[in-house]
């Protein structure tokens, strides 16, 4: 039963058997891509240093719950500085030796507390969730992984594996983002709204996004005087993002399905001042550059 | 030699892992702030925008210096205030529902935490409901505002 019902998530045929060389080729391409991962961690890290003096004067703090123990400290703003200095270090760690298990746990703890620290004011971003949740499946890579030519075939599995686990765990939640703008828009078909397939329904989203915050976006005011040209945006991208789990098996699809998504964030840029900047990062090291052939 | 290589535990580790993200990501719906860091359903903008009301700060004085006319938070010039600051549209949102509850206690940890993270001091504001038409809002200025409460950087005005 459930065989069958998963049946649409496998890919319509067997690859093509992949060669030693080829093997190697993607093998090594991979691991370049995952020290670039890291690279982007640490680099993330350097542009949260401006973060340190606003974080350490903050006193009214509600903590998520990885960052919960903060509360029992007397000083509050040390105690984010001392997480801010912990997710710098393991950074810095996972640029230079991320083939160690223990240091990409290290990283894996130290963003996840940094960025429980950062939305313990209120509101939660999500601009870095992707890249906490990859860092998590890639402890699992395995041992070696930076010596291609001395890795077992075992470990060279493995290692495919933990990569497909973390591209099919991001478009996971594209897909879980297109389904809630299909329930959203059924709810509010009900109600009599407003909903994601009215014609006017992106004007109605960069007019309210860019009354809220007072910001001016390089596209916004066109398109809402323009509200035909908006037409198309709202549908296509509920269906670039709902069939996203579906493409996460089908590699001749990734580019593609890449280039969609990323031009969606730049979208949402230009037209909302909403900046998905990591996300779009992600994207192109694990679809985008690829070698899929 | 063909050899088949089987690796049931991390396979199943890993597709374990992303099938309870999906789960625990929906049931994340159901807690007060959506979402158990960091599992989270991705119901990003889900529902469109319709006419309706939202809350914000009317700035009466901002870093000891007078607002004259008072402006919306939103208004006021871009080198004196947070640019495109969603986080402290959703905070002023929950502090106007904290008012029109009569919850005091939300009331006085939100505004503090308004004031310290978001805001210039000392500062003194009204918080306004807004009803409108997003769109027409956008095009033409067309809205109604309702007073709700006045708050300075020293404690609630009476």
């Amino acid at each position: 039963m459930m065989g069958t019902s998963m049946r649409f998530l496998r890919p319509r045929k067997p690859g093509p058997y992949m060669g030693r060389r080829l093997l190697h080729q993607k093998l090594y391409g991979n691991a370049i891509l995952l020290r670039m991962f890291y690279l982007f961690i640490f680099y993330y890290a350097l542009t949260q240093i401006q973060m340190w003096g606003h974080l350490s004067e903050v006193q009214s703090i509600q903590p998520l719950w990885p960052a919960f123990w903060i509360q029992f400290l007397p000083n509050t703003g040390q105690a984010a500085q001392g997480i801010m200095a912990l997710g710098f270090t393991t950074a810095f760690l996972a640029l230079i030796a991320p083939q160690f298990r223990w240091v990409r746990i290290a990283v894996f703890l130290g963003l996840l507390q940094y960025l429980a620290l950062r939305y313990s004011f209120g509101k939660i971003g999500h601009s870095m969730h992707l890249w906490l949740l990859v860092s998590f499946v890639f402890i699992f890579l395995p041992r070696g992984w930076t010596q291609i030519e001395t890795l077992k075939p075992r470990s060279k599995i493995s290692m495919l594996r933990v990569i497909h686990a973390a591209q099919v765990l991001v478009m996971l939640t594209y897909s879980m983002s297109g389904l809630g703008k299909i329930m959203g828009a059924i709810y509010q078909i009900f109600r009599g709204e407003i909903h994601a397939f009215h014609p006017d329904a992106m004007a109605y989203h960069i007019a309210d996004r860019l009354l809220q915050t007072g910001s001016q976006s390089i596209l916004g005011e066109f398109l809402i005087e323009n509200r035909a040209l908006t037409l198309p945006m709202m549908p296509l991208t509920i269906v670039i993002q709902t069939l996203a789990l579906w493409v996460a098996f089908r590699p001749s699809l990734f580019k593609t399905w890449a280039i969609a998504l990323i031009l969606i964030h730049i979208g949402t840029s230009l037209t909302m001042t909403i900046n998905f900047f990591p996300s779009i990062v992600l994207l192109a090291l694990l679809f985008l550059f690829q070698k899929t052939k | 030699m063909k050899t088949r290589l089987k690796q049931p535990l991390l396979r199943r580790f890993l597709s374990g892992f992303i099938v309870a993200y999906f789960f625990l990501g929906m049931l994340s719906l159901a807690t007060p702030q959506r979402e158990i860091f960091p599992f989270f359903s991705w119901f990003l903008f889900p529902f469109t925008p319709n006419p309706g009301s939202s809350y914000h700060l009317l700035i009466l004085e901002y870093g000891g210096k007078t607002v004259d006319p008072p402006l919306y938070h939103r208004e006021l010039p871009f080198q004196t205030r947070n640019i495109a600051d969603i986080d402290l549209y959703t905070t002023v949102q929950r502090l106007g529902k904290a008012l029109d509850s009569g919850d005091q206690k939300r009331v006085e940890k939100l505004t503090i935490l308004i004031e310290e993270k978001f805001l210039t001091l000392p500062v003194r504001y009204h918080v306004m409901q807004i009803t409108s038409d997003p769109v027409e809002e956008f095009l033409t200025g067309q809205r109604e505002d309702r007073f709700i409460a006045t708050f300075s950087s020293q404690g609630e005005d009476p």
